[in-house]
């Protein structure tokens, strides 16, 4: 199954180091494939660098995509962070 | 031939004579046998495996540097906000090690017939450029972790030690064209003697780290490698900020003695561990230490602290999504007391936004940070979180008093006790912010006593501290209605000049000696001193020896620092009569440029080296 939305990044850095990194390790916690999409650009929600080299800023309107067996969970779970709830 | 002698400048002081070790991971790259990697592979299958299993020692060498660095951050010593940075990027490259992406560009790669190491340049160039291409400052620095992890790789792949530095031969100087603050925690102190970069400033995070772990540097180097080789005779003068290579005859005498000197020194410094802070005609000065948490309070008070004149409270929100809560602050507030067992305890309220952000407040990215939205600015804005932050310094002092007796001596004659606790605002720029803070406080105040958690009779100082130029040239006023200055060289130093000392085009102009900024201290001096208040220091120059007759003589009567520059100033301070830092001061004062200043300081204090050296052995 996969799940898709544009989430409004609300973390106050940015998607950038330290929040970065924590959202791998939370992608990480789930099988299903993670990307995320900026201005055309896709990276693997699983590669920190990937995801660091995105470069999202804070605001920044960014599409999450989920897909696998436990995609429900992981897509609430990763949507919850990038909108600035924390992990 | 006397050796050669590259300039950079001073980082820590100290002379270190040893071996040179070099480490230049970009040196690599030129280097390993570029054509045996070009040629296709034959078997792609036992490519993929070699690189897997070099993969996992470097993730075995990472994880070893990561618990190192976790346990210094965790012993919280001085420095212990470098040392939390420096952990974050340790473990933001330990999960880059792990990327699956790294690992897919690898694999791809050698299927198309390149060895492992041709494929690992090659993902780590598209990486590397990925991150240089990025418009965030920070984000294009990630390109050096990105090559950094490429090098490590290679060197595993080699078969040779994936990070290096981990296994430092004793004695040795170590020579680097960068170091982050996590590498320098990561590594063996005892091997490390010296440390010679070519990059970095005197503020910089390595900078401040290696005062602090006394070892001497020298930074700002540029591409010295090139005239290093590895193992070399080397000597560091962090005095001077010079880097001598193989020196040889009367340089190499020189600098030996000199070593000899600093050796002598750290123990002269020892010595006057239980001695007390006092100028030879007899004014008391106040030795006290910058803390960034309660593990930092051991060695202050080890290094003969009286006190902390600087407790920043960030730490306790800096990085977090949700907020500590009354109960929690005032609980760390109230075993920082207690260890300090009642000496005085500056408590700054949180010095946040700018260039530290807090995740939990969803503060937006400025364009200026630093003439934004931050400090006591944020506190003013956010009532809620400043009251909170009052009410749990208020009862961690109601509890750590017992009996309602005011640890420090109480200077207000027979008024009501004094709680060794103080607060103190950052960034103050005008008196209603004062007054605003002011009303809080009573009003948290208040508050408390209602719920019988504070006793009427105590007091808790409120005072500010000094880094805006407009609070200097008001502190006749603002004298007024607060009960201590703390000047903020640091950022004082950065306003007055219009000068960032991150940015290291225009670092030089970030001058502690520039007769503009001793004037702005020297109006707080006096403001306190007509006022009968406290005026104190807490910035790097509270800890520069260079600086402290100058500060005495412009009416300065706390100095606060590192612990690791407690010993120096002390016996600055117990060689420089008040009469004379007087008549320094105001020959200062009358200077033009830094320049003269510092030549008059340099003349000021050579008195000193001299008698110094004439019981040592340097006499010729």
């Amino acid at each position: 199954m996969m799940q898709e939305a544009t989430v409004v990044i609300g973390q106050a850095e940015g998607l950038h180091a330290r929040p970065a990194a924590e959202f791998v390790k939370l992608a990480h916690r789930f099988r299903s494939a993670v990307r995320l999409g900026l201005n055309g650009r896709e990276a693997d929600g699983k590669s920190i660098m990937a995801v660091m080299a995105l470069g999202a800023n804070h605001g920044a309107e960014v599409e999450l995509r989920v897909e696998g067996e436990d995609a429900e969970e992981a897509f609430r779970a990763l949507r919850a962070f990038l909108e600035g709830g924390g992990s | 031939m006397a050796g050669l002698r590259l300039r950079g400048v001073a980082g820590s002081p100290g002379v270190a004579l040893g071996p040179a070790f070099v480490f230049a991971p970009a040196a690599r790259a030129a280097g390993g046998g570029a054509e045996a990697e070009v040629q296709a592979s034959a078997a792609p299958e036992a490519e993929v495996a070699r690189w897997l299993e070099a993969r996992a020692r470097l993730e075995a060498a990472y994880d070893r540097l990561v618990e190192r660095a976790r346990e210094a951050a965790g012993r919280g010593a001085a420095g212990a906000a470098a040392a939390e940075e420096g952990l974050a990027i340790l473990e933001a490259q330990r999960m880059m090690v792990d990327d699956p992406g790294l690992e897919q560009a690898v694999r791809e790669a050698v299927a198309a017939g390149k060895r492992a190491e041709a494929a690992t340049r090659e993902a780590v160039d598209r990486y590397a450029a990925l991150f240089a291409g990025l418009e965030d400052a920070y984000l294009r620095q990630r390109a050096e972790d990105v090559r950094e992890i490429g090098e490590a790789m290679l060197r595993a792949l080699a078969g040779e030690e994936p990070i290096p530095l981990a296994d430092l031969p004793p004695g040795s100087i170590l020579c680097a064209p960068e170091l982050g603050a996590g590498a320098l925690l990561a590594l063996d102190r005892e091997a490390l003697a010296g440390l010679a970069l070519g990059s970095g400033g005197p503020t910089s995070h390595v900078a401040i780290l290696a005062r602090s772990m006394g070892v001497p540097a020298v930074l700002g180097l540029g591409d010295f490698l090139d005239e290093v080789r590895q193992g070399a005779r080397v000597a560091v003068d962090g005095e001077a900020g010079e880097l001598w290579v193989e020196p040889a005859g009367e340089e190499l005498e020189r600098l030996a003695r000199a070593e000899r000197r600093a050796r002598a020194e750290r123990e002269e410094l020892a010595g006057l561990a239980g001695q007390p802070a006092v100028t030879p005609d007899g004014l008391r000065v106040e030795l006290v230490a910058n803390i960034g948490g309660p593990g930092d309070v051991e060695p202050a008070l080890e290094a003969g602290a009286e006190g902390v004149g600087l407790f920043r409270t960030e730490f306790l929100v800096t990085g977090r999504e949700t907020l500590p809560g009354e109960a929690e602050q005032a609980e760390v507030y109230r075993r920082v007391l207690e260890a300090m067992g009642g000496r005085p305890v500056i408590f700054r309220t949180f010095d946040i936004g700018g260039d530290k952000p807090v995740p939990a407040l969803h503060l937006p990215q400025e364009a200026n940070p630093f003439l934004g939205y931050r400090a006591i600015r944020i506190g003013l804005d956010h009532p809620d979180l400043l009251r909170t932050q009052l009410r749990a310094v208020l009862r961690a002092a109601a509890e750590a008093a017992p009996g309602g007796k005011g640890g420090a001596a109480g200077r207000g004659g027979t008024g009501p006790a004094e709680s060794p606790a103080r607060i103190m605002l950052p960034m103050v720029a005008t008196l209603e912010e004062v007054r605003r803070a002011r009303r809080l406080l009573e009003e948290a105040r208040g508050e408390l006593v209602a719920r019988g958690l504070f006793p009427e009779g105590l007091r808790v100082p409120l005072g500010i501290m000094v880094e805006v130029p407009a609070a200097a040239l008001i502190a006749r006023r603002l004298a007024r209605e607060v009960d201590f200055f703390s000047i903020g060289s640091n950022d004082l130093i950065q306003y007055t000049l219009a000068a960032d000392r991150t940015d290291e085009r225009v670092a030089g102009l970030y001058q502690p000696f520039h007769p503009a900024v001793l004037r702005l201290i020297g109006l707080c001096g006096e403001a306190a001193e007509e006022a009968g208040i406290p005026c104190g220091i807490c910035g790097e120059m509270g800890g520069d020896p260079r600086a402290t007759a100058l500060l005495l003589g412009l009416g300065v009567r706390e100095l606060s620092m590192t612990a690791a520059s407690l010993a120096r100033v002390k016996r600055e301070v117990r060689r420089t009569p008040l009469a004379r830092a007087r008549e320094l001061a105001r020959q200062a004062l009358a200077c033009a440029t830094a320049a003269e200043v510092e030549e008059l300081v340099r003349a000021f204090r050579e008195g000193w080296t001299a008698a110094g050296a004439a019981g040592g052995a340097d006499a010729p």
